[in-house]
């Protein structure tokens, strides 16, 4: 298992439009990828169970991932929340792993 | 509550949510207190049968709904279905629902409300407001989930209605329409709801918050709704309704965009207009149009009991070119044979020429594969002769490209140049007029809509000026799908991976070869799509004028660095609905 802890970057949080976005770069890998906010924890492939973490910018939160590429998973994910990657004027996408 | 003056009129005071003015009779939907008996609960098989149907049924609803509200208000309001869609199949509602079904034994109904009930109370408990309301969007899912447990279609509303409930959703929203003039009254609702921003999108009037308005107004009352003052006048007198209706007027249109398609790191895209006759050139314009992508010219040659002359030619050409110059107008060479039949074709002629010995010409079982486009024109040599002659006189006149339909292959574009070439010949000895002295070469594009055509892009792109593709056809032959029948339309889906990786190739071909591509079917007026053409490198979208202003501002939302990204992501999909989901939720809201 591969965790590493980061603070939410982008403006508005882990709410409705960065949660979509979040949860299915999340889903192009094959591990089990889990965010972690104080006590709760999330699917980081549910997009309600990421909004309801309720996570705001300067949060921090630890992304948890296991399975064959959960260092990937756990680099490009965390890369994802320490940039704005909501801003209207781009797009979050995440390559997949080769 | 207010009375006016002398007046015996009821006022019922809310807030303005949607700007706009509504009258008509009250149409009152009670909250589903008392829902329906459920069918008998059958096993936890049959259980789950009914909902996994129910989903599916609630998921094309939905997509259904994302596609009408991106053609009535836009892509941004589009992406609140999009949003939708991916809670439905999030695992904490539907996967809790079959959790209920399975693990514990409960009628699909019964599950759905449960699950429906406790995801929106924890969303009721957090902190913040926005994330709150997502309660609300919880609950329009698991009422359309119930309706379509039980079977029964979303309500339709009657013209010129008022609708009056304890509170409204974005389905609910969507489903009236705009033009039938209907108000939404509600007694509890926010402002800055999915429900309320829709409503300002489509331009229907709503007032929310309205306190007893149940218990005030009753079913088929008239009422004015006054989305802008937040009023709702109840038996309002002919006086009223009089003044009211002064100003039942939709804001003003705004002026036409003149302004380019540039992306935000200065990629330009020609917008251009896709027009079946003359005084369409008027619309195009109007619409902000840099061009013209495709004149079809069949308005000349379908509904006649004769073959148009020359003279009737050259002057509808000459009449497009004059009205759009300097404008490029792109002019499509007859496309008829196929599904666009012409009456004379087949009946006995006097000019033997244009008597059709061909059999094959109206086979009716297979149209979209028979003679037909530029198969026909090089078999009815007359025909695209003195189509070509009128098109050649009338150049001069303005801007004009010729594009050639249906080519399969490089031996069509050499036989077409040569008879360009030989009618241009004839008319430089000919008597018409100084203007044919200075025929230059004619700009010549091949439409790439045959799967043949898009694998031979590049030999197609060395033969040719530029090349259109024409994503209608194209998606039709690849996936096999006859566009006109209903029975296949859904597997005609222009957003098809396969459909997609040869439009990309034959973009990149004509990029390669130093010529430009044109997009001209109808996902050319689809904002979705506009970022995976942006990708491609696609230089011009030529679609329906209407869809011009909308296309234009999705285009200015990207870079073309990102809209690269996302065409290779889109490219490695496996179905069309990957690259839908891939498109709705990068722009989810």
């Amino acid at each position: 298992m591969v965790s590493r802890t980061v603070t939410i970057l982008n403006r508005t949080g882990l709410h409705a439009r960065p949660a979509a976005i979040f949860a299915q770069a999340a889903s192009r890998f094959s591990s089990t990828v889990r965010v972690l906010k104080g006590s709760q924890q999330a699917d980081a492939r549910s997009v309600l169970a990421l909004m309801l973490l309720a996570a705001g910018q300067g949060m921090e939160i630890t992304i948890e991932a296991e399975g064959g590429d959960e260092a990937a998973a756990v680099t490009a994910l965390a890369a994802m929340l320490e940039t704005d990657f909501d801003r209207e004027d781009t797009i979050g996408v995440v390559r997949s792993p080769p | 509550m207010l009375r006016r003056g002398t007046e015996q009129l009821l006022v019922l005071k809310g807030t303005g949510a949607s700007a706009g003015i509504a009258a008509g009779r009250v149409v009152v939907r009670a909250a589903d207190a008392a829902p329906p008996a459920e069918p008998p609960p059958g096993d936890r098989q049959q259980e789950a049968a009914r909902f996994a149907a129910a989903l599916a049924d609630s998921k094309r609803q939905l997509t259904e709904i994302a596609q009408a509200v991106r053609r009535q208000a836009g892509e941004r309001e589009a992406r609140i279905f999009a949003a939708h869609l991916a809670m439905l199949e999030d695992p904490l509602l539907a996967g809790a629902i079959s959790a209920y079904i399975e693990r514990d034994g409960l009628a699909a109904g019964q599950a759905v409300e449960r699950a429906v009930a406790e995801l929106a109370a924890r969303f009721l408990a957090l902190p913040d407001a926005l994330l709150r309301s997502r309660a609300d969007d919880i609950r329009d899912l698991g009422a359309r989930l119930l309706r379509n447990l039980r079977g029964r279609a979303d309500a339709a509303h009657a013209a010129g209605a008022v609708l009056c409930a304890e509170d409204t959703s974005p389905s609910e929203i969507a489903s009236l329409d705009a033009e039938q003039e209907l108000g939404v009254v509600t007694e509890r609702g926010a402002v800055n709801s999915h429900a309320a921003i829709l409503a300002r999108a489509l331009g229907i009037p709503l007032v929310i918050g309205v306190s007893g308005a149940l218990s005030r107004v009753r079913a088929g009352a008239l009422v004015i709704v006054d989305g802008a003052s937040g009023e709702v006048l109840v038996e309002p007198d002919q006086a009223t309704l009089a003044r009211y209706a002064g100003r039942r007027q939709t804001p003003a249109a705004t002026a036409p965009d003149d302004s380019p398609a540039v992306t935000l790191d200065g990629f330009r895209v020609e917008l251009a207009a896709n027009i079946g006759s003359v005084k369409e050139a008027a619309a195009a314009l109007a619409a902000g149009a840099e061009a013209v992508g495709v004149l079809r010219t069949e308005f000349l040659f379908l509904d006649r009991t004769a073959p148009p002359s020359e003279e009737e030619q050259f002057q509808a050409y000459a009449a497009v070119l004059r009205a759009l110059a300097p404008r490029r107008v792109v002019i499509r060479t007859a496309d008829i044979g196929g599904d666009k039949e012409a009456a004379w074709l087949a009946l006995p002629s006097p000019q033997s020429a244009l008597r059709t010995p061909h059999s094959t010409f109206r086979t009716g079982e297979n149209p979209a594969l028979g003679l037909r486009g530029i198969r026909l024109s090089l078999r009815q040599e007359e025909m695209f002769r003195t189509q070509l002659r009128a098109l050649l006189r009338a150049a001069p006149l303005g801007n004009l490209s010729i594009l050639l339909p249906m080519v399969c292959d490089v031996s069509e574009v050499r036989r077409a140049k040569e008879l360009i070439g030989s009618v241009q010949e004839d008319l430089q000895r000919s008597d018409l007029g100084p203007w044919t002295l200075d025929l230059g070469p004619i700009c010549l594009g091949v439409m790439v809509e045959t799967p043949a055509a898009a694998v031979l892009a590049a030999e197609l792109a060395e033969q040719a000026d530029f090349l259109s593709i024409g994503t209608n056809d194209l998606t039709q032959y690849v996936l096999a799908a006859d566009r006109t029948d209903q029975a296949v339309a859904e597997w005609y889906q222009p957003l098809h991976p396969a459909v997609l990786r040869l439009v990309a190739a034959t973009v990149d071909a004509a990029n390669r070869a130093g010529k430009w591509a044109a997009i001209c079917g109808e996902s050319a007026a689809d904002p979705l799509a506009a970022p995976l053409f942006v990708g491609m490198g696609v230089r011009e979208l030529s679609m329906t004028p209407a869809s011009i202003p909308a296309v234009k501002r999705a285009i200015r939302r990207w870079r073309k660095a990102d809209a690269e990204v996302l065409l290779s992501e889109a490219l490695k999909s496996k179905e069309a609905a990957e690259v839908v989901e891939l498109l709705s939720r990068l722009t989810a809201d």
